[in-house]
């Protein structure tokens, strides 16, 4: 169970502004790393509130216990160039959770996470490459070697 | 805004795959097998219109009455193997993806099918599918 943010079309970008591509993806691998960390933890505290219901009595107990094995469990995997990230879980039961099962309903904590989060995310990004770009300044940069 | 469009597209979805032959006729219950909530004892095979998520335009900008959400869907099955799943699956998508439904009070921007996964249950005889379809309204009224 796990979540990939991937940063696509920098590679684009970069022939467009040549030297600036260092720069870009500095920031961004900043922003990618900070953002992972916040889903995971945003994810954890999503796991750890809320109520643990269940169709039967005797699953509620096993729900809670799963819920907080989850939390424990949540890994953040940044890619080798800094521009991908996967924030999940190992185990089953973290699926069990997010897609629920025949005793257990759904109690999603992973996706909808992600998606309240996909807004600040994509801002986190523009922002970084936004000051980057700034920071370079216009005409800064020509005739250096 | 987003409980009313969120209950206007599960509205809709709901109607798209009741209405649908090629999904109902491989459900126990036919038409009758699409859930918003299961009754006990239900047959199966039978699809479940689950979790939602909604994240509204943001404010003060020209996407403040647009609204995104995603809608999961469950298939549930005691077939011997993931067929008989797949086969539902395949015939949701087919129901839902890039149709024109009609959602009251807003119109539709987008309907797609983005994510699928299938599983045994914990039960250890329950085939479990799961899919999410991305939709995108603007309010009309």
């Amino acid at each position: 169970m796990k979540v990939t943010m991937t940063l696509s079309g920098q590679d684009k970008l970069a022939r467009r502004l040549g030297h600036l591509q260092a720069r870009i993806e500095r920031a961004a691998r900043g922003a990618i790393q900070v953002s992972a960390e916040e889903l995971r933890d945003e994810a954890r505290e999503a796991l750890e509130r809320g109520p643990a219901t269940a169709r039967r009595p005797e699953a509620m107990g096993r729900r809670a216990e799963e819920s907080a094995a989850v939390a424990g469990s949540l890994f953040v995997e940044i890619d080798d160039d800094g521009l991908g990230a996967r924030v999940g879980t190992a185990l089953e039961a973290g699926r069990d959770l997010e897609f629920g099962t025949r005793e257990t309903p759904a109690r999603p904590w992973l996706f909808p996470t992600f998606e309240q989060l996909k807004p600040r995310i994509g801002k986190r990004l523009a922002e970084a490459v936004g000051k980057a770009l700034k920071q370079h300044g216009p005409g800064r940069g020509r005739g250096r070697t | 805004m987003t409980a009313d469009s969120q209950l206007a597209v599960q509205s809709a979805v709901l109607a798209a795959l009741q209405g649908a032959p090629a999904l109902t006729a491989l459900l126990a219950d036919g038409a009758g097998g699409v859930y918003d909530s299961v009754p006990a004892e239900s047959a199966y095979p039978y699809v479940v219109i689950g979790e939602a998520t909604a994240v509204p335009g943001e404010a003060d900008s020209k996407d403040a009455d647009v609204m995104e959400q995603t809608l999961t869907l469950h298939t549930w099955s005691r077939y011997l193997g993931l067929a008989e799943a797949k086969q539902i699956m395949a015939a949701v998508v087919a129901a839902l993806d890039q149709a024109n439904l009609s959602i009251s009070g807003h119109s539709l921007v987008l309907l797609r099918f983005e994510f699928s996964s299938t599983f045994l249950d914990p039960d250890g005889l329950t085939r479990h599918g799961v899919q999410r379809f991305r939709v995108i309204t603007q309010q009309t009224a």
